[in-house]
């Protein structure tokens, strides 16, 4: 209990630093985050959606797995390097209110394993011959995890969104109902 | 009945009232509103691209549209829905906040845009469906990647402003 009143006021101290203050009071620094955040959002999931629709067979097709994958994961890639800037921006504007949400931890938690998934296939397209056929439907294990991946990042833009309503929806689960 | 009491109306309908009230319902359908944007938006940018020349050259533009003609419409629906519902609980300083405002001409410009498009540029498509696209459909294409760009700013900047602020004012 000590160490989570230390991290409390360290984020309470974060806030009110000089950067963050600046930050949070200036009228277009958290609006202007949040709409290229929200730009970026659109990439990836899309850039996603895309690989594992072609992988279950529903677009691109005639066009192989590695293609599509080399057509949209650089993409990806960039789109999550600008949430990672963005959101590091918005977090430092409002530490406590972001850092003390059990959406944004849960979040953090989906996203290491949507990375992890995406950084395995992409290791598959590239070594694997069977990804270089024009149409060939995937099998039915990368099918399952096309599916598992699009729910992933359904939920993280779901948790993306509670985090400013915390307690609303978590209710006494959420740290910010008890600060 | 006059326009305010019109949306003061909706604003006190019991529709409005379960969006506003009834546990999480209202950050749940905001979420819905982010996916729906994220489908209208990233399908948009990737058929942009291809009119631009930039991504998917190797791919006919009308295959790559029609691929993804069903997400796009898709997502506009679903963004229409969860936008009414939450225009709905506070319908009368919404419909007159500027940025909402704005965002209405930026989407009614983005479909003026798809229109004219869709009525003029893209009947000769036959002739540049392999190739680079002519200027005119490089320029539509810019001008709905900006537009809705626009769109998703001014969205964001609603729940910025009070009635009463000028959105300009840091400007």
């Amino acid at each position: 209990m000590e160490d989570a009143r230390e991290m409390v006021e360290f984020l309470i101290e974060l806030g009110q630093s000089p950067l963050s203050l600046a930050m949070a009071t200036s009228p277009w620094v958290v609006p202007t985050m949040q709409s290229i955040h929200i730009m970026a959002i659109a990439v990836i999931f899309i850039s996603v959606l895309m690989i594992a629709l072609r992988i279950v067979g529903i677009t691109w097709g005639g066009v192989s797995i590695r293609s599509t994958a080399n057509r949209f994961a650089p993409w990806a890639w960039c789109a999550l390097a600008v949430l990672a800037a963005t959101g590091t921006v918005l977090i430092l504007a409002e530490p406590l209110r972001e850092l003390m949400a059990i959406s944004f931890w849960l979040k953090m938690i989906l996203l290491v394993i949507a990375i992890t998934i995406s950084v395995r296939f992409l290791r598959a397209v590239h070594t694997d011959e069977a990804f270089t056929h024009p149409d060939e439907p995937a099998q039915s294990g990368l099918r399952r995890n096309a599916y598992v991946t699009i729910g992933i990042w359904v939920a993280i833009i779901f948790l993306g969104r509670f985090i400013a309503y915390d307690p609303l929806v978590w209710g006494s689960l959420s740290p910010i109902s008890s600060v | 009945m006059d326009l305010s009491s019109f949306f003061s109306a909706l604003e006190n309908s019991a529709l409005s009232q379960f969006v506003n009230t009834f546990g999480p319902t209202y950050p749940i359908v905001e979420s819905v509103h982010v996916i729906a944007i994220a489908l209208v938006f990233g399908t948009i940018l990737i058929v942009d691209l291809r009119l631009l020349g930039v991504a998917s050259t190797n791919r006919p533009f009308t295959r790559v549209a029609h691929d993804l003609l069903k997400l796009t419409w898709g997502g506009f629906v679903l963004a229409v829905i969860t936008g009414i519902l939450l225009f709905l609980p506070n319908a009368t300083s919404i419909y007159i906040n500027i940025n909402f405002q704005i965002k209405m001409i930026l989407l009614i410009a983005a479909g003026l845009n798809m229109l004219v498009f869709e009525l003029v540029t893209a009947r000769g498509v036959s002739v540049w469906d392999r190739t680079a696209p002519p200027n005119s459909a490089r320029l539509a294409g810019l001008l709905s990647i900006g537009l809705w760009m626009g769109v998703i700013v001014f969205g964001r900047l609603i729940g910025f402003t009070s009635v009463a602020d000028d959105p300009f004012a840091f400007l």
